[in-house]
């Protein structure tokens, strides 16, 4: 037998001077970060909390920091649920200095836990007035709008010569017996917005519209991406040609497709919409509250605003804002939504979903 | 995984050169569960649940229907699991031919993929109304544990002696009475042991359940998730996860009773397998196709998505992905590195951490099997409460570690660690103190004989270790998710977000790094396997010992 070592000493201190290594780099640069940051009052890093789907183009914080010395850092933290809730079990310490992607949903929620340090912004006067209407107090800015929509297959409805449902009433006929996929209220947010269009549309019968879709064979799965590339007939092999999705989902089917198709495959019921809005707030108990404002500034600034519809597939707040033409091109804009104010939404969103539990999935 | 070694319940665990050593190479282990596990669960406890909470949660009937359904499906799916994997196991357990490495680390897959990739797949191939159905739920169930029953039977009925069934038989046993004599005794540990770990795993189960099993089913774990998330009940979430940990540690406990001295007709030195007799070729192959088609289905459904654009094959996706033109902030580049700097990370720390912890198992005796089972505390915590408790833990002062990029590394180890433990003991096992004596009375110092003797002998089930840890790294999802990263993200993270969005061609952009997830984890895989033949000299060593 050799004597050889298998795992040589060298090997051993190679492995502990790259931990040590990992350990300093890291110890080294928050070093200088801080000692900066206490010496020039403008070099600060600010954490922008999101959810996982903030994804603006790359480099657009560059323009930020080119015109005010502040660094920004992107964190990402699960969908926009796991970020309030997150955001409520550290209120007053909070992970980041700003937050984005509270909902219309949400918003309560993080409202009650006082998780926001209220800040009226510079841009106030461009920005949708009944978004900013659904946070008087300015603890939190509106930054987009999207709605949530019924979405059906154009030519499956025009092959059969079957008129596709315009309201959400219409779908209780048996015309449309098992063809609505919808995705879970609770593990959704389309679903969600989707029962709340329902609460909105049929007030207290709400459940009873659901009781029918129950037997009228509408069919309930777990997420968005389940629902529309699961089960909806324009978007995969399933056999539902009637989908929850978003009014912006046509343009993405064809801006994201290859070849690019004249004209979109799927259409919008606009009478069945739900808006939904997100904001962005600064954290209370953020160490550079002024430098947080800055940010929020920008964000709903126009060079941030026009960004938004072709990497998030949203419509921006800031009425100064220029949309693209391939965007306006096939998108529809709902003119008169359906909404539910944030404050009634809080106080009943958990016995609406336990309603929804017992009406539909049991 | 395996147990095979413990039978060799280390009567030299008083040596004087060992003694020392036991309790305090559990210290680091012990106290990073401690820190990390137990004081952010105690942390969420005290600041954000009540005495209402739990009596609240715990009399809806709602919750009591959620444990049963948790229950019944883990243990059906615990039955599909074996029913699937006996056969593979039979013709790897009893028999040597051409072939056989390579079919045990395939038919392993399942266990190292994300479960989000696994159900995409299911998705793909499954007929839509199979979709979300029980039977889905179960066979995919049975598709991640599949490895679990190989890799933790197989190599007990690899050592099963022989002897005993020739005695049996020439004592006049058919085949079904020598199955339920000498068998079922030899097997029943390694059985019941595997059969525990698939419980926990399906018991705790969430993205199955999830895309699989419809919305209208819950298990603990994802009423969890809803509890947190949706209705924002915190207190609720973390009562359920205590229920759940409580009924982990139940199963835990009774499947240690049941595997307590359960060794019979365990040879202590490896048996030479016998080669495939010609008779059984055929069905051999059936077996090894089967069970290579039913694990490779569902990749493969991932891999032909990744070439699909709506109706059309193409590479729009594959050329997206290296182009760096993916929709999003980070590139698909970027999240392949942030995934191998977190593996890396997290295989060195968690490495170390257990090898430490399975040392002092194997050197405690009867104390080493209560270690055992605490090594075991991650397997039971929910990545959700777990999530929550660190951020509200480490949320001040130099501790501020919450939005780290190796806080999820840390995580990773945690999830990681229980596995790496169970790869390591029966290594340690294996080492004989008598070299290490020997080595002391030739005058090596404690540190050269634990670089020449114990880490020598240890390096192939170290380099296993690493390979499962980095493994697993690569694939988590749940604990991740809810951490906050910033930089790039993972990619079953990457995945996740790109499977949630509109378009063909982000659609296959997900597909593709799916399946360049799936390559890096078979490689992974074959790391973990391919160190086998080295465990040679450790073999010769115990081999040399019993002579």
């Amino acid at each position: 037998m050799t004597m050889r070592s298998p795992i040589s000493p060298r090997l051993l201190i190679a492995c502990a001077a790259i931990g040590v290594l990992f350990g300093c780099s890291q110890g080294a640069t928050s070093d200088t970060s801080s000692r900066v940051t206490t010496a020039e009052q403008e070099a600060v890093t600010l954490t922008l909390l999101a959810h996982d789907s903030f994804t603006p183009t790359e480099g657009i914080f560059d323009d930020f920091t080119a015109l005010t010395g502040i660094t920004v850092r992107v964190v990402r933290g699960g969908d926009a649920g796991a970020l309030v809730t997150k955001a409520v079990v550290t209120s007053g310490n909070p992970e980041g200095d700003v937050l984005w992607g509270v909902d219309n949903t949400l918003l309560s929620r993080a409202l009650e836990a006082d998780v926001f340090s209220p800040y009226v912004t510079v841009h106030r006067d461009d920005i949708d007035a009944d978004a900013v209407a659904l946070s008087p107090e300015g603890h939190v800015t509106p930054v987009d709008s999207g709605d949530v929509c019924i979405n059906y297959d154009k030519q499956w409805f025009e092959e059969r010569r079957i008129t596709p449902p315009l309201t959400l009433q219409a779908l209780t006929s048996s015309t449309y017996r098992n063809l609505l996929v919808v995705s879970s209220p609770l593990t959704s947010s389309p679903g969600l917005a989707f029962m709340l269009a329902t609460v909105a549309e049929f007030g207290d019968e709400w459940s009873q519209w659901w009781a029918t879709m129950r037997e009228n064979g509408v069919l309930v799965v777990d997420s968005w991406n389940d629902a529309y590339y699961g089960h909806f007939t324009a978007s995969s092999d399933g056999d539902r040609p009637i989908v929850v999705s978003y009014a912006t989902s046509p343009p993405a089917e064809v801006i994201f497709a290859d070849p690019r198709p004249s004209e979109a495959p799927t259409a919008v019921a606009a009478l069945t919409c739900f808006r939904q809005y997100e904001f962005v707030g600064i954290l209370r108990g953020t160490e550079y509250e002024s430098a947080a404002r800055q940010l929020v500034d920008f964000l709903v600034s126009r060079r941030f605003q026009e960004d938004l519809p072709l990497t998030q597939f949203v419509w921006p707040i800031n009425r100064t804002a220029n949309v693209p033409q391939e965007f306006l091109d096939y998108s529809l804009r709902p003119e008169n939504p359906l909404s539910i104010d944030p404050a009634t939404i809080a106080r009943r969103r958990a016995e609406w979903l336990d309603t929804f539990t017992e009406v539909v999935l049991r | 995984m395996t147990e095979v070694a413990e039978s060799r319940s280390a009567p030299w665990s008083a040596t004087a050169s060992t003694r020392w050593s036991a309790p305090w190479s559990a210290l680091a282990p012990v106290a990073w569960l401690g820190v990390f596990v137990i004081l952010p669960m105690a942390t969420l406890l005290t600041t954000h649940v009540d005495a209402a909470d739990a009596t609240r949660v715990l009399s809806r009937a709602s919750t009591r229907e959620t444990l049963w359904f948790s229950v019944w499906q883990a243990v059906v799916s615990v039955l599909f699991a074996f029913a699937l994997a006996t056969p593979v196991t039979w013709l790897v357990g009893r028999h040597d031919f051409r072939g056989r490495r390579v079919l045990r680390s395939v038919a392993s897959i399942g266990f190292l993929l994300p479960s989000i990739v696994v159900s995409a797949g299911f998705l793909a191939l499954l007929p839509n109304d199979l979709d979300t159905s029980l039977f889905a739920v179960f066979i995919a169930h049975a598709y991640f544990n599949v490895a679990v029953v190989l890799r933790v039977v197989a190599p007990r009925l690899e050592s099963l002696d022989t002897r005993l069934m020739w005695a049996a038989r020439t004592l006049g046993a058919g085949p079904l009475r020598t199955v339920v004599s000498v068998w079922w005794p030899a097997l029943r540990g390694a059985i019941v042991s595997a059969g525990a770990v698939i419980f926990i795993y399906c018991f705790s189960s969430y993205a199955v359940v999830r895309t699989l099993g419809g919305p209208s089913r819950n298990t603990l774990e994802s009423d969890i998730a809803v509890r947190a998330y949706a209705i924002g009940d915190i207190g609720g979430a973390v009562v359920l996860s205590l229920l759940q940990i409580a009924t982990i540690v139940v199963v835990v406990l009774l499947g240690r009773r049941v595997t307590r001295d359960a060794n019979f007709g365990v040879r202590r030195t490896r048996v030479t397998l016998g080669r495939l007799a010609n008779s059984r070729k055929l069905i051999a192959r059936s077996i090894a196709i089967v069970t290579v088609g039913f694990v490779l289905a569902p990749l493969a459904a991932l891999a032909v998505s990744s070439l699909r654009v709506g109706e059309q094959w193409s590479i729009a996706g594959w050329r997206a992905v290296f182009s760096g033109g993916i929709i999003g902030s980070t590139s698909p580049l970027q999240a392949l590195w942030s995934s191998a700097r977190t593996a890396f990370v997290a295989s060195i720390f968690g490495v170390v951490l257990a090898v430490l912890m399975s040392h002092a198992v194997t050197r405690l005796g009867t104390r080493g099997r209560w270690l055992e089972v605490f090594a075991m505390l991650p397997l039971a915590v929910s990545p959700v409460t777990l999530g929550l408790g660190l951020i509200v833990t480490f949320d001040e002062h130099w501790y501020d570690w919450r939005s780290a990029w190796w806080f999820v590394a840390v995580v990773h180890t945690i999830v990681a660690f229980p596995l790496a433990v169970r790869v390591l003991v029966p290594s340690w096992r294996n080492v004989s103190p008598v070299l290490r004596d020997a080595a002391a009375v030739l005058g090596a110092s404690p540190a050269r004989r634990l670089l020449d003797i114990d880490l020598r002998l240890l390096r192939p089930a170290i380099v296993a270790a690493i390979a499962l840890i980095g493994a697993v790294s690569l694939g988590e999802f749940g604990a991740a998710s809810m951490l906050s990263r910033s930089g790039a993200e993972t990619l079953p993270v990457a995945i996740s977000r790109l499977l949630g969005r509109t378009g063909d061609v982000v659609r296959t952009q997900a597909f593709v790094l799916a399946t360049l997830l799936v390559v890096a984890c078979l490689a992974a895989l074959l790391v973990i396997d391919g160190t086998d033949w080295r465990t040679r000299p450790s073999r010769k060593a115990s081999r040399a010992r019993s002579h």
